[in-house]
This record gives structure tokens, C-alpha cells and sequence, in this order.
């Protein structure tokens, strides 16, 4: 499984364009950083790292030739899903860095004390960023064993799209907003992680929820791709 | 070694479904090279990713050495080069090799030398294996294709379209690595739309046609079922050389001013021919004695 | 005729015939079941140990959502605007929205939307908190504000006067909101 992950930050590291949307997305979130709670734009970096991460493999023939490895299919899945936590936590850190040290720099050279947020407060974003990545990629990941191409990350956007219709619909029919909201609240919770790292939502419903949809989604998408079966067309 | 069981594949959704697969039913011995023949579209391919375990038949049974065909152990000792070469295009050629060396499980301290070793042996430069794949020709992919398949010393070899692409070395070295696993025992199964390669390696050829398996013929050892024979004599000479081997008794024909083919194809044949050309002082430059696929496949077109 | 004399013949054994590793690529571990099964009992215990906070007969539906439903339901926005630590906001909770009837009322003629200060916890709130108190001058807690799907203030009512008072609040600010 080692090597799937590495594999994975080869796949990504390695290819100019993904590295440059990366940056790109840094420098973006490192405005809104550290007052969104779910990271924000950080949460693209989660979409540019895990789109359609096992249909590619799949249409481009990599898979069957993985498959035919002594590798069970859980551990390419998990591979690569943990490829993508780890890809993302990289994210965050040169995202970290570039927020505690480019205003500090620019501080120095146009001599403009600003307010520089403590670290303590940065990480703790960090840290909300990537736990918040977590449910993302599992989901995009439950997507991709079954939908071909960018399928998963059309999927994923479809899912936030009907969650905000149901809640605009709320008003004339609520037993569609209450709908809307229940799914909302169970397969993509927003888990208060601030209140979770000082301990106090800790054993909040909020996190029981957050665990259970990440579980679901993890084992959902390895039963798929468990049993999925491959061809190509030629013959 | 792999037991096939009346397996049938259907494909397709409600309204187009096509029988890839239709009660196909073959056996291949351990240490048998076997070749699968047939147009394109008739199963061949869906028949080896069955045999891979990646298809599940929707009747019959695969077995390989009494096991599912993708179980863990037969993975282990599995070489599998598909038709579709699929790469990261960003991977160097060594960091691929290395990858699916430690995949099949080896020994990671050993992963540069071994992916060396692999690539020399599948015809492809040390320089190359620092470039990355996307600077790869047609020809180079499907070098690291043979070396990835080859690279863990498999016992049990999938081979579609191996030479497909290649310029001639490629189509020697990838028979050469197959006859050099066959000598280490290893089961093969070749697919294949060049008989002659096919001819060269495969002891057993089985035709595939609208998924059904109509037809197995053996090209070697006692159970060979057609040879030809040919000789080649200098140029011009060949209508001489049928009159002296009819002046004793074989049977022959002219195919070119310099081949002559033996009505017969069997070998014990050809050596009397040869020695009656020499007594007839006619030089012999080559006598060989082949499998005739060509022949085969086009009789069975026929019908 | 081998094109590649002279170099290391492969001739040792497949790779890994040692330490063979039996079963089927495509098999399941059972262990993921054990790990479903952990996480549905941790959702019902966290279920079972955070209802004694805030549950109510009353539909709340999250904030930034308020205003395109109200639009869309031509309904009037209910704000609750409550802490964790206010003692009377938690009575609020059990005696007025947990009434059938003051739910049932809320639930059919406003859109209801709670808005939880943080700053005793935190030191500040989110800016939509902040902005949402600053504009309707929030300055205590329990503070319940009627507001129309533009953001207007319509009514207006502070702490806990008890289930009656809190029953005619309702239904004048509805009232107001009507034309």
C-alpha cells in the first residue's frame, strides 16, 4: 500500500500542471486563511488532487496492469486515498508558510505592522482544513469507482447544488428542506473543528456524524470497486 | 495448470448485448505456450481478462493451478502485458519499472539492479530509463511494457499483442524473452495477430471466432498436426531441385526460383530430401520444418 | 539466436515464493464491517449524549440559507439568537420550542434560524454572526428578531417572559409581516 501512495505523490508532484494549480490555489486561500472555518478555497486543492483519480487509471489501462500484481484492490483504494490526505496536508503546509511568512515580509519591506494571526490559530485552521478534506476526498473518491472521467467531481458538485436547492425550496415545501437538511447534516456534516480541538465538541453529534459519513463513504467505495469488473473494447 | 469451463461473457446493456464469450472450454498445461488466433472482435481479449480475473464469466468456471484466477498467489507469479499500455506519463521509466517491482513483492534494496537488469533485457537503453515515459516512442512503451512484465521472473505470462508496434528487434527480443521463460518453464498465454511469432513460440494454438473456440491444433511435439517444409537452394535452381528429389521419390514444389516446398511437412521428410539434393549436388542453404499457421487459419476461413 | 548474450540470465525463481499471500485480490477484509458498526454506535452515543442540548420541535434551518427560503416561501425570518452558557435561552429551549403548539406555529409561518454566539468561547464570531447581531442590535440573550426575507426588522423580543408572552410575540410579528 506504500507503494500505491507513492506512487500517487509521483502522479501528482511530478506533473507541472498540477503543481502550478496548487500554488495557485495557496496563494488564493492564504487571503481568506485563517477566518474560514472549512478552509474555502483550500477545499479546490482537495477537487484538483483526487478528480477522477481511479477512472483514469482505469480507461488508461495503469489499473489492469496494477491489478495483475499481488495487491488487493482495498490497497490500491486506500493507497490512493491516503496518497490524497497526504498530497493535501503538503498542500497545507506550503499554504501555512506562505500565510506566516509573506506578510511578515511584506511587513518588512513596506515597514506596515499588520495584524499577524498567532500560529497556535493557523494550525488550528490547518488542521480544520484538512479534516474537512478528509469527508471531500472520501467522497470524490466513492464517486471515481464507479463514474467515469471528472464524473466524480460532477457528482460531488451536483450533491452541494441539490443540498442548497432543498434549502431555498425549504420556504414552500419544508418537508424538502428538512430533506435537503438531513442529508446535508449526514453525508457532509460541518463539523465545528475549533470547538472539537479545544475538546469541547469532541463527543459532539456534529463529530459522530462526520465519522459515520467518512466510514460509509470508505466502505461504500470499497465494496464498489471490490467488485467492479475491467475490459476494453478492442479485441 | 489454467482450467477453462464452458465460460460465457455477455456484454453490453439492455437493448445491445453481445456475446463476447460463449461456452468456451480450454485447458493449458503447465510449461504449454498457448496462442490465441482469431479476428479481431471475436473474444480474444475478453477471454485473457477472464483468464485475469478482471472479466467474471457469467457461466463456467477459470481456475488457475485450483485457484481463482485472481488470487493473491497467482498474482505473484503473474506477467501480464496488456494490449493498451497505460502510463503515468510523468513517471521515469525506472521509477515505473522499480514501482512494479516492489509491487510483485521484491525485495526494495534489490529494485535498481533488478529494473536495470529488466530493461537490458527487454531492449531498452539505461539513458532511457531516466527520461520520463511521455518521451517515449511506440516502440520504447512497449519495451517497458515487456521489461514490467518480465521484471519479477513470472511463472505464468499474459501476453495481448506483444509485438504490436514494434519495430523488428522488438518483435526478436520479445520472442526471444518468451522462449527464454518457456525454457524456465513458465506458462504462457500469447495473443496474437502475428502468426508467424505465433509459429515460433506456441506449442498449442486455439481459434477464437464470435466468442467460441473453434478449433485447437498443437504445433509441436508428436500431436503436431501440419508442418511445412521448405528448402532453399540457390537461386534458380529450385526446378531442378523438385526434378532430383521426384527422381527419389519426394514429393515437391517450386514457390520461388530458390524455395522448394515438400508436399510433406514432417521432419524425418526433410532430411531425406536434403541428403537427396546433396547427392544430386544441388547446394541446400537452409532446411527448415514450421508450424503452418498461415495455412490453418486461412483453410478455416474458408469454410 | 539470443540478442542478449552476455547479459545476467533471469533465472531466478518468481519473486516473492517465499512469503505467499493466499485469497482473492478482490476479497473484503470483515474487519471493515467491525469498523462500520464502531462508527453507527458512535453516532448513536453522540446522538444520545449531545440531545440534552438544543433539540427542539422546532425545524431550524441553517442561517445563510434563511433569507432564499424566506424569499422563496414568502415567509417571514425568525432569528434566535442564543449562547451555549445562557441559562434562559436553555429554558427558551424546553418551554418554548419544545411547546407543540409555539412549534407548530414557528414551524408553519416563519422560516426559524438559530444564530449561536461565540465569543465567551472564542473571543469573537464568525463576521455573518457578527454583521447579523450588529444589524439588528443584539446585545443579550435569549434575543428573537422577525425579519423579512430583505432583511427588515419587523419585531423584536428579549429574554424569557414566559410561554404566553412568547405566543403573542409571534403571532403580532406574523401579523406585521403579512402585507
Amino acid at each position: 500500500m506504500r507503494e500505491m501512495v507513492r506512487r500517487f505523490l509521483r502522479q501528482k508532484f511530478g506533473n507541472l500542471g498540477v503543481v502550478l494549480a496548487l500554488v495557485a490555489i495557496a496563494l488564493l486561500a492564504m487571503i481568506f486563511f485563517p477566518s474560514q472555518e472549512s478552509g474555502g478555497p483550500a477545499g479546490l486543492a482537495v477537487l484538483v488532487l483526487a478528480a477522477g483519480s481511479i477512472s483514469k487509471d482505469a480507461s488508461s489501462g495503469a489499473l489492469q496492469m496494477i491489478l495483475a500484481r499481488p495487491i488487493r484492490r482495498s490497497e490500491y483504494l486506500f493507497g490512493r486515498y491516503l496518497g490524497i490526505l497526504s498530497a493535501y496536508a503538503v498542500f497545507l503546509l506550503f499554504t501555512l508558510l506562505l500565510v506566516v511568512t509573506l506578510p511578515r515580509l511584506f511587513s518588512l519591506l513596506f515597514d506596515q505592522p499588520g495584524p499577524h494571526p498567532p500560529l497556535t490559530s493557523l494550525l488550528r485552521a490547518a488542521g480544520a482544513a484538512w479534516l474537512s478534506g478528509t469527508l471531500v476526498a472520501a467522497t470524490l473518491l466513492f464517486f471515481s469507482t464507479f463514474l467515469p472521467g471528472f464524473g466524480d467531481v460532477l457528482a460531488f458538485i451536483l450533491v452541494q447544488f441539490s443540498f442548497g436547492i432543498g434549502g431555498a425550496l425549504g420556504g414552500r415545501f419544508p418537508a424538502v428542506a428538512k430533506a435537503a437538511t438531513i442529508a446535508r447534516e449526514n453525508l457532509m456534516p460541518d463539523v465545528a473543528w475549533s470547538q472539537v480541538f479545544r475538546g469541547e465538541g469532541l463527543l459532539g453529534e456534529a463529530t459522530g456524524r462526520f465519522v459515520l459519513a467518512l466510514t460509509v463513504f470508505l466502505i461504500a467505495a470499497t465494496l464498489v470497486f471490490s467488485r467492479r469488473e475491467f475490459s476494453y473494447g478492442q479485441d | 495448470m489454467i482450467v477453462v469451463e464452458a465460460v460465457s461473457k455477455t456484454y453490453g446493456r439492455f437493448g445491445r448485448k453481445t456475446r463476447a464469450l460463449d461456452g468456451v472450454s480450454l485447458e493449458v498445461r503447465r510449461g504449454e505456450t498457448l496462442g490465441l488466433i482469431g479476428p479481431n472482435g471475436a473474444g480474444k481479449t475478453t477471454l485473457l481478462s477472464c483468464l485475469l480475473g478482471f472479466l467474471r464469466p457469467e457461466s463456467g468456471s477459470i481456475t488457475v493451478d485450483g485457484r481463482a484466477p485472481d488470487d493473491l498467489s497467482v498474482r505473484a507469479r503473474t506477467g501480464y502485458l496488456p494490449e493498451r499500455l497505460g502510463f503515468d506519463r510523468d513517471s521515469t521509466g525506472a521509477a515505473f519499472l522499480a514501482h512494479h517491482w516492489r509491487l510483485s513483492g521484491g525485495d526494495p534494496d534489490r529494485a535498481k539492479e533488478e529494473t536495470r537488469a529488466a530493461a537490458e533485457r527487454a531492449g531498452l537503453a539505461p539513458e532511457a530509463l531516466r527520461k520520463k515515459l511521455r518521451t517515449y516512442s511506440r516502440g520504447m512503451l512497449q519495451r517497458a511494457g515487456v521489461a514490467q512484465a518480465m521484471i519479477a521472473n513470472p511463472d505464468l505470462l499474459f501476453l495481448d499483442e506483444p509485438a504490436s508496434g514494434t519495430d523488428p528487434l522488438g518483435v526478436a527480443i520479445v520472442r526471444d524473452r518468451i522462449l527464454e521463460a518457456k525454457g524456465r518453464g513458465a506458462t504462457i498465454v500469447l495473443n496474437s495477430h502475428q502468426l508467424a511469432e505465433v509459429e515460433k513460440v506456441c506449442d498449442r494454438v486455439v481459434f477464437i471466432d464470435r466468442g467460441r473456440l473453434t478449433r485447437t491444433e498443437a504445433l509441436r511435439g508428436e500431436a503436431a498436426t501440419r508442418r511445412k517444409a521448405t528448402i532453399r537452394v540457390p537461386a534458380g535452381r529450385a526446378a531442378a531441385a523438385v526434378a532430383a528429389l521426384s527422381a527419389s521419390g519426394i514429393e515437391a514444389a517450386a514457390s520461388s526460383d530458390s524455395d522448394v516446398r515438400l508436399a510433406s511437412g514432417e521432419e524425418e521428410g526433410l532430411s531425406r530430401a536434403v541428403k537427396a539434393l546433396v547427392l544430386a549436388d544441388i547446394p541446400v542453404f537452409q532446411a527448415r520444418s514450421d508450424a503452418d499457421l498461415e495455412g490453418l487459419f486461412l483453410e478455416k476461413d474458408d469454410k | 539466436m539470443d540478442r542478449t548474450e552476455g547479459l545476467p540470465a533471469a533465472t531466478h525463481a518468481p519473486v516473492s515464493a517465499g512469503e505467499t499471500r493466499k485469497g482473492s485480490q478482490s476479497k473484503v477484509s470483515p474487519i471493515l464491517l467491525w469498523i462500520l458498526l464502531a462508527a453507527v454506535l458512535l453516532r448513536i452515543v453522540t446522538a444520545v449524549t449531545d440531545s440534552g442540548k438544543g433539540k427542539t420541535l422546532v425545524s431550524w434551518i441553517a442561517a445563510d440559507m434563511a433569507a432564499t427560503a424566506a424569499r422563496a416561501g414568502s415567509r417571514p425570518i425568525l432569528y434566535d439568537f442564543t449562547a451555549a452558557w445562557c441559562a434562559p435561552c436553555h429554558i427558551l429551549d424546553r418551554e418554548g420550542w419544545n411547546d407543540r403548539e409555539i412549534a407548530a406555529l414557528v414551524n408553519e409561518r416563519f422560516v426559524a434560524a438559530r444564530i449561536v454566539d461565540r465569543q465567551k468561547e472564542e473571543g469573537k464570531n464568525t463576521p455573518a454572526i457578527a454583521e447579523l447581531q450588529r444589524r439588528y442590535g443584539v446585545e443579550g440573550f435569549p434575543t428573537l428578531v422577525v425579519a423579512s426575507a430583505d432583511g427588515r426588522e419587523i419585531g423584536k423580543f428579549t429574554g424569557w417572559r414566559g410561554r404566553e408572552a412568547l405566543a403573542m410575540f409571534l403571532r403580532e410579528s406574523r401579523a406585521k409581516a403579512e402585507p
